[in-house]
């Protein structure tokens, strides 16, 4: 709890698991949830470095983080409507059958 | 309590993010990785960032994690009982991400981190966040807004019919009367919806003349 270590191993371990799901997963929608996980545990690094190694007043990791969680929403709704675009033109979302350039 | 209270936050993240990789269906994937935004929240309030908390609960729980819902439910047939999310490479990317997490956890261990003494538990964060966003971060700030503005309309176009996307374009090209004529033509593509448009805009025009 008064550990920096423990949310460091936390957020590494959410990061390898978000990798795993970008590696392995096919649905386009799991592998959207894998990025999630990763950009999670970025936030927590963040937040972390920002509780143990800067004093009280300084809170330039909070910025950041609010800023990871900007882009995380901006990111969720293109991937979102691109995701649909593919489901209309190829009829699923398996990433391995979008194997062409044109729709 | 608090470090049994932390302890069980940390073990229901890494079970349920866990579960979020492995699950074989889609919507028992979505309702973990539920948990562990939750669970990263409550890891937040542990790191003394009480606005980070609420927000990660109002905007990756209550907006990210529903668009993600909608991504299931909208592409996928409703009929099957199951929505199934198959796996492929997993040995090579079980070892690649048991790589990273390898290299990760010993470096973390081994480095000696540069942990300040006094970090106990301030004020609210609230105020000091906002003179930081008004202040010292005003551009990122604004820039970030557009930047989400953008990818909103860009988000909200794409999702859209071609038909639709096309008279967007024109509508920037040509003047209203041409959108009109071309909208007569193309009367036989779209049916109830944009003949009731049409039923509109011919109110409007001659509401328009009796004015004029």
């Amino acid at each position: 709890m008064d550990n920096l270590q423990i949310y460091l191993l936390l957020s590494s371990l959410l990061f390898s698991l978000g990798i795993y799901a970008v590696i392995s997963r096919q649905n386009a929608v799991a592998i959207l949830m894998g990025i999630e996980l990763v950009l999670n545990s970025a936030n927590i690094n963040f937040i972390a470095f920002n509780r143990f190694t800067s004093t009280l007043n300084h809170l330039d990791g909070h910025i950041f983080a609010i800023f990871v969680i900007v882009l995380a929403a901006a990111e969720a709704a293109v991937a979102l409507a691109i995701i649909i675009n593919l489901f209309k033109n190829i009829g699923s979302v398996n990433v391995d059958d979008a194997s062409e350039l044109k729709g | 309590m608090g470090e049994i209270i932390f302890l069980g936050l940390v073990v229901i993240i890494a079970t349920s993010a866990t579960w979020v990789v492995v699950s074989p269906n889609l919507v028992h994937s979505a309702v973990s990785l539920l948990v562990t935004l939750f669970g990263v929240a409550g890891l937040y309030v542990f790191l003394y960032a009480d606005f980070l908390a609420a927000t990660q609960v109002v905007i990756y729980v209550g907006g990210i994690l529903v668009l993600i819902i909608f991504g299931v439910m909208l592409t996928n047939k409703i009929d099957k009982p199951v929505i199934e999310s198959d796996s492929s490479n997993k040995i090579i990317g079980a070892l690649i991400s048991g790589f990273i997490f390898s290299i990760l956890s010993i470096i973390i261990i081994q480095t000696k981190w540069p942990v300040l003494a006094n970090n106990t538990e301030g004020p609210s964060t609230v105020e000091l966040i906002g003179r930081l966003i008004l202040g010292k971060y005003l551009l990122p700030f604004e820039l970030i807004s557009i930047l989400l503005l953008a990818a909103l309309i860009g988000a909200a176009l794409l999702a859209r019919k071609k038909a639709v996307i096309e008279e967007v374009l024109e509508s920037g090209i040509e003047n209203n009367e041409e959108i009109h004529n071309s909208e007569e033509n193309d009367k036989n593509d779209d049916e109830d919806s944009n003949e009731a448009l049409e039923e509109n805009e011919d109110k409007k025009v001659e509401g328009e003349d009796v004015d004029g």
